[in-house]
């Protein structure tokens, strides 16, 4: 009896969860913004995702507050990338201060925040868990690849700020949750 | 031509050693010398 | 004759006795292991027949080419940048010995830097070499340094210049062959050996390369693909085709400023898209423990164990260890992946290749399997 309970709350629960983000369904606008926080390549996954489902979107990097001009949905990319960092020849500190700016600026334009963490593991921890917190504390939509939520680092914001997340278990199935969002 | 300048410095150390092996009295003292001139003569034969 | 010249002489012969064991050992790993190349093996060159200033060298290495004799894209797959990162030649090994080309051509080079097989690292204790079971009996390979030995490339400068960027690495790093590129005709041994694999690019109008090497568990770049930026389409279909095989590489882009390495200069100097991939290799990390054959084959570190257990360290490490046959598995999908959205994209110039192995076949039959001998 009490696992049976048990069943029919999970079932209350993953629905509730499942509800809440289709109702987020076709809420946001094009043009989209996507850039990244902590400089890793993931978010080329997500350009790549993003034109699969044919979004109008725009991909900068180093996108900074004059590029949400004319935007409508602000879709970032958190994950710590050394590689990245180097590339982009910045410090974790100046990174951290321009997508700080970034997200207040979009706050006040009331430009709303998509988060799509689809590195896994390999972009949680350390030096990601910051951008990581940042970015999902202030979205208002998460889309998460499940191995980088294991410690359900993701899923405890999501309750904690009423913020409706969806979790995939591959990169690729993370499009159909990102086109549904816009369609 | 830095490996030359090596090089040369490395012969004579290894010499001044050889000398001092064959004048030093105590054995143990000759052993611990000899452990040294080892890794010299195999560096100069370009063993390694 | 004085006593203390008697003990000196009966030392003196001792001494060159070990002298010449030692010198016996240290021969030994001048001596290359056997390969066999597939049937489908066109021909075989010198790295030094593109740069004659190698010859005779320690830095001369064989080239192995396939030709499908049909049009198609030409690929280059380098194994043995850095011989202590085994994975890397091994994989390139694999795909020697089982290659056949259907349309364009493949060119192997196992041992990229020939010289670091003949040495080990001082100070680390690793095992010369390790040996794979295959059905006639094991095979040894060896296990050599990151760098060139100090014996073509000796002293080392206390700071290492890179050319022409003028970047600054430490001194070590004048003898890592992943550091001097594009290299120079008129520069170190490894900066000439350099000088001719990029001249071996450009010669042969290379497409697509790729350079296999491994990583210490603690580094972020690991079970990662570097690309230069104009591979990135490549890249990130590749990185989307491996996931669909439960394999997961992250995407790293090679930072235009980060010089001598082979995924930013293989790009900036010549025509060809390059790649660079990584696995986890535990002898590598700081914390590995007990240095031996065993660790270099099943990858089972309890330091490892213990330090993701901890959490005090953000590792990637599985906790059956970093076996072999995995990470020569993943390079091995990872080369077809690439191939295979590299065809997606350029589909008027592709090239096919079959008789490899992926990553389940590694892991279910081992690598000995697919060695021949």
């Amino acid at each position: 009896m009490k696992k049976q309970s048990l069943k029919i709350f999970s079932l209350i629960v993953i629905s509730a969860i499942l509800f809440s983000f289709s109702s987020e369904t076709g809420k946001y606008e094009q043009p989209i913004l996507i850039t990244s926080a902590g400089q890793s390549a993931d978010v080329k996954l997500v350009k790549l995702l993003a034109k699969k489902q044919e979004l109008s979107a725009e991909t900068k990097l180093m996108a900074d507050v004059s590029d949400l001009d004319g935007i409508k949905t602000l879709i970032i990319v958190p994950g710590f990338s050394s590689k990245g960092l180097g590339a982009a020849g910045i410090s974790q500190q100046d990174e951290m201060t321009r997508v700080e700016t970034l997200v207040k600026a979009a706050n006040e334009k009331n430009i709303p925040i998509v988060m799509m963490h689809i590195g896994g593991n390999a972009r949680r921890g350390g030096q990601s868990d910051g951008f990581c917190q940042l970015i999902a504390e202030n979205s208002k939509a998460m889309i998460v690849v499940a191995q980088g939520n294991e410690d359900d680092f993701f899923t405890k914001i999501s309750k904690e700020k009423g913020i409706p997340m969806e979790s995939v278990e591959k990169i690729s199935f993370a499009a159909e949750p990102m086109g549904k969002l816009f369609k | 031509m830095l490996y030359i300048i090596y090089t040369i410095i490395l012969i004579y150390v290894t010499v001044i050693l050889g000398i001092e092996f064959f004048q030093e009295r105590k054995w143990k003292m000759q052993i611990a010398i000899a452990f040294v001139l080892l890794i010299f003569i195999l560096r100069i034969l370009q063993v390694k | 004759m004085k006593k203390h010249h008697i003990s000196a002489i009966v030392i003196s012969l001792i001494t060159i006795l070990a002298g010449i064991i030692a010198s016996l050992e240290f021969h030994k790993l001048h001596v290359s292991e056997p390969l066999y190349p597939s049937e489908e093996l066109t021909s075989e060159g010198m790295l030094s027949d593109y740069f004659p200033g190698i010859k005779d060298t320690n830095g001369d290495t064989k080239i192995y080419f396939f030709d499908s004799g049909k049009p198609g894209a030409t690929v280059f797959l380098a194994g043995g940048t850095h011989p202590n990162e085994p994975a890397g030649y091994l994989a390139s090994v694999v795909i020697l010995e089982n290659l056949i080309p259907e349309k364009g051509r493949v060119i192997v080079i196992p041992r990229l830097n020939n010289s670091a097989f003949t040495c080990t690292d001082p100070m680390e204790a690793f095992p010369q070499s390790f040996h794979i079971n295959t059905d006639n009996g094991p095979r040894e390979f060896r296990f050599g340094s990151r760098a060139t030995n100090p014996l073509d490339q000796w002293p080392d400068p206390l700071v290492y210049s890179h050319k022409p960027s003028g970047q600054q690495y430490s001194g070590l790093e004048s003898r890592n062959l992943n550091r001097a590129y594009p290299g120079s005709s008129k520069g170190s041994f490894t900066e000439k050996v350099a000088y001719a694999i990029m001249q071996m690019i450009e010669k042969e109008k290379v497409d697509i390369s790729y350079d296999l090497h491994e990583a210490a568990p603690e580094i972020p770049i690991i079970n990662a693909i570097v690309y230069h930026e104009k591979s990135e389409d490549i890249a990130m279909y590749s990185i989307l085709e491996l996931e669909m095989e439960e394999l997961q590489f992250t995407p790293e882009l090679s930072p235009k400023n980060f010089h001598g390495l082979s995924h930013r200069e293989w790009g900036d100097y010549t025509e060809t898209y390059p790649f660079l991939m990584e696995t986890s290799n535990p002898i590598q990390g700081r914390l590995r423990g007990k240095t031996n054959e065993e660790l270099i084959l099943d990858g089972v570190s309890k330091n490892y164990q213990i330090a993701k257990e901890t959490g005090a360290l953000r590792i990637v490490y599985r906790d059956e260890g970093e076996q072999l046959e995995h990470r020569v598995g993943r390079h091995l999908s990872g080369f077809m992946a690439i191939i295979s959205s590299y065809n997606e994209i350029h589909f008027d110039n592709p090239v096919e290749v079959s008789g490899l192995p992926g990553y389940q076949e590694l892991v279910e039959n081992g690598i000995g399997k697919y060695l021949n001998n």
